[in-house]
């Protein structure tokens, strides 16, 4: 069956550089589509990689470093194949929002179905096209126009053994001085690829508007280090170690039962607004803090003669990620705090639980 | 004249009181209805009367988060004179995150305003008959908002009248920023400072950083700042302090009034700062670069400093359109020129 997204060149045959688009039929029933770019650069045998940026509109740091990508890397520095989606929501992107204009949260849309909703449609063919076509994915996200996360590479702590060790060496080689553990839903982009076996890496570089220099540098040499590898690009895999930095520290912010909300927030719902306000920071992500510690003062908007409230941290760890549009609203997702694990207690946990691998 | 603003405190009346400006709403889900401006007044005894104002845009929180710190701290007792103080100029703006009122107006080109004018103009014209008149400093905090990174700074037009310019300088300076930034209005007429400067009046303006997030430091720097303006102005009681009794080096004030230095971008696309707000840039020298949107087979367009100095503001959304302001180069001068 031809799926309703078509494709304008041809992703798993074809050397060299390819350009060309994806064709979303759109909901008007007029024959119209929406276009988004897709390219692929690709030489002889070797690992296909789907390198995904902008699956949230308003995230711009990996779709910068993927064009940059496209733009940089030639044929001959590849063994394998590069499918580059440098804007998966072109749509969002345009408006500076995280969702689409239907107001679909395509990191939601999974596993998608071929009859659903435009961005349902996407996501099936990502997952019945697209994954099965790669051995990995480097997904690239960050805190977007909302929020503001410490710069890393993150990851699902999935229950193969294997995977999960696959998946932490290709985090680990993102080179961030911090990575953090995340629970994804079941509709999650990396939720799908990691029920086929996918090596996913992930990542939250930064956030909140402004996109300081040093988060560009970070998107551009973690993609490229993991791209090396994976072994599709060529050059030497740098480690902390071979850079002189000390190791990365992992957290884990995984959600206590294993579940996560269905609000929009998503890691943020750790701690909630008491109240609706304007919201001071009083620390920054990167910054350890105590369980109880004032992280952001409210600031009452409606009378100004009522005292701030101020909100404590949930946990003891490292403030990974806050909230960074100013005015808040009662129930908003604020911060969440990361408790340090190390990548040894994350390889053990499931000999642990006795799981027979 | 009469104006359909009124005032919910005697801001003539010593003590501190916390109230509201009240206009019309014009709005489909009330009658009769009115838009509150929270005002608030600390006064005790003799001394200047200094108008403390943030929210003017809506998305600029930092000043607004110092300014609701002041109304909260500030007591009678600490004060020589009167502060009257406007938390948020543009309430409905800074709920829904725009620099704009949800109107479309800009309150920074709502002025000297009309009492009989739509909303923004009403507001802005009992500050300008009624409580500008009854100041002698104007405090006016911006920044960048989310879509611009600005130098965290205190900022002033220079004005003609040399007294005025002089006490502008000295009252910019006593922010005790890093940089100061000397503007020009390259974007329409009507801004608020501009009429409070037509008075007479000493105004200082800032620029407190911007970009959607604001790190602890830079609302240390609003609240810092503030109080020791208030305290230059003398009526705040304390020791003023400089930047010498801080051990900090003197401030770099840059000149922003060569249009040709605010770079907007050729055409649209996504577009990466190389450089950040206080780097060195020299002529001809990247300062960012432009990636296109739809074409990601097209290389990125270098977009270059017109001028030798330092980098002032870029743009915080990528997502930037033919004629969006990308970037902003001042170039140092020292005080004594100004003068």
């Amino acid at each position: 069956m031809n799926h309703p997204v078509s494709c304008t060149i041809d992703l798993s045959a074809g050397g060299g550089r390819q350009v060309g688009e994806l064709r979303l039929p759109t909901d008007g029933g007029d024959g119209g589509f929406a276009s988004i770019p897709v390219a692929t650069i690709a030489n002889g045998d070797g690992p296909t990689v789907l390198v995904s940026a902008g699956t949230h509109g308003d995230e711009y740091e990996g779709q910068i470093a993927a064009r940059r990508l496209l733009a940089e890397v030639e044929p001959a520095q590849v063994s394998g194949r590069l499918v580059v989606i440098p804007t998966v929501s072109p749509g969002a992107a345009q408006t500076h929002s995280r969702f689409w204009p239907s107001g679909a949260n395509f990191n939601r849309s999974f596993p998608g179905r071929p009859d659903g909703p435009p961005d349902e449609v996407l996501a099936d063919y990502f997952t019945t096209v697209l994954f099965p076509l790669v051995d990995m994915i480097v997904e690239m996200h960050s805190g977007g126009g909302g929020s503001w996360i410490d710069p890393c590479a993150h990851m699902c702590a999935v229950d193969d053994p294997a995977q999960r060790q696959a998946m932490l060496e290709a985090m680990e080689a993102w080179n961030s001085d911090i990575h953090f553990l995340y629970t994804a839903g079941d509709n999650y982009f990396p939720t799908a690829a990691q029920a086929q076996g996918k090596t996913i890496v992930s990542t939250e570089l930064g956030g909140a508007g402004l996109i300081p220099r040093s988060v560009h540098e970070l998107a551009w040499s973690g993609l490229t280090n993991v791209l090396r590898h994976f072994g599709v690009l060529e050059g030497d895999v740098v480690t902390r170690a071979s850079l002189g930095l000390p190791p990365a520290r992992i957290y884990d912010a995984r959600g206590a039962d294993e579940t996560v909300t269905e609000l929009g927030s998503g890691l943020m719902d750790q701690t909630r607004a008491p109240v609706s306000g304007i919201a001071e920071a009083l620390v920054m992500p990167g910054e350890t803090v105590e369980r109880g510690q004032p992280i952001v003062r409210i600031w009452a908007f409606d009378e100004p003669s009522r005292p701030p409230v101020d909100v404590p941290a949930e946990r003891t760890g490292l403030l990974l990620g806050m909230r960074a549009r100013a005015f808040v609203t009662q129930g908003e997702g604020l911060a969440f705090v990361g408790e340090r694990i190390t990548r040894e207690a994350l390889l053990a946990e499931l000999a642990a639980t006795g799981d027979p691998e | 004249m009469s104006t359909p603003v009124s005032c919910s405190i005697d801001l003539t009346a010593p003590g501190k009181q916390i109230g509201h400006l009240a206009f019309p709403k014009i709005t489909n889900t009330a009658g009769w209805a009115s838009t509150f401006v929270h005002i608030a007044s600390i006064a005790n005894g003799d001394g200047p009367t200094v108008l403390v104002l943030a929210g003017n845009h809506g998305d600029e929180y930092e000043g607004q988060v110092a300014a609701l710190r002041l109304v909260q701290e500030l007591e009678p007792d600490q004060v020589t004179g009167r502060v009257i103080v406007i938390p948020r100029l543009s309430p409905a703006a800074a709920m829904a995150n725009t620099r704009n009122w949800p109107s479309g107006a800009n309150f920074n080109r709502s002025f000297p305003g009309r009492p009989d004018g739509p909303p923004n103009e009403q507001l802005a014209d009992y500050l300008t008959r009624f409580l500008f008149p009854m100041a002698d400093v104007v405090i006016d905090m911006h920044s960048g908002g989310r879509t611009a990174w600005f130098l965290p700074c205190s900022h002033m037009h220079v004005v003609d009248d040399l007294r005025q310019r002089k006490a502008m300088l000295e009252g910019m300076e006593a922010w005790c920023s890093d940089w100061h930034y000397l503007y020009i209005d390259v974007n329409g007429s009507g801004l608020l400072p501009v009429e409070a400067e037509n008075q007479g009046k000493l105004v200082i303006t800032t620029e407190l950083g911007g970009g959607g997030r604001v790190p602890a430091p830079v609302h240390r720097l609003a609240w810092s700042g503030l109080n020791n303006v208030l305290r230059h102005v003398g009526v705040m009681k304390g020791e003023v302090q400089t930047r010498a009794s801080l051990g900090l080096p003197p401030a770099i004030i840059l000149d922003g009034r060569n249009p040709d230095t605010i770079v907007v971008s050729p055409e649209d696309g996504l577009f990466e700062g190389m450089l950040e707000p206080g780097d060195p840039v020299a002529a001809g020298e990247p300062v960012g670069r432009l990636w296109f949107f739809d074409r990601p087979d097209r290389a990125p367009e270098l977009l270059c400093s017109p001028v030798d100095g330092y980098v002032v503001v870029t743009k915080a959304i990528p997502i930037t359109e033919q004629g969006d302001c990308v970037f902003v180069v001042g170039t140092p001068i020292d005080r004594s020129a100004l003068l």
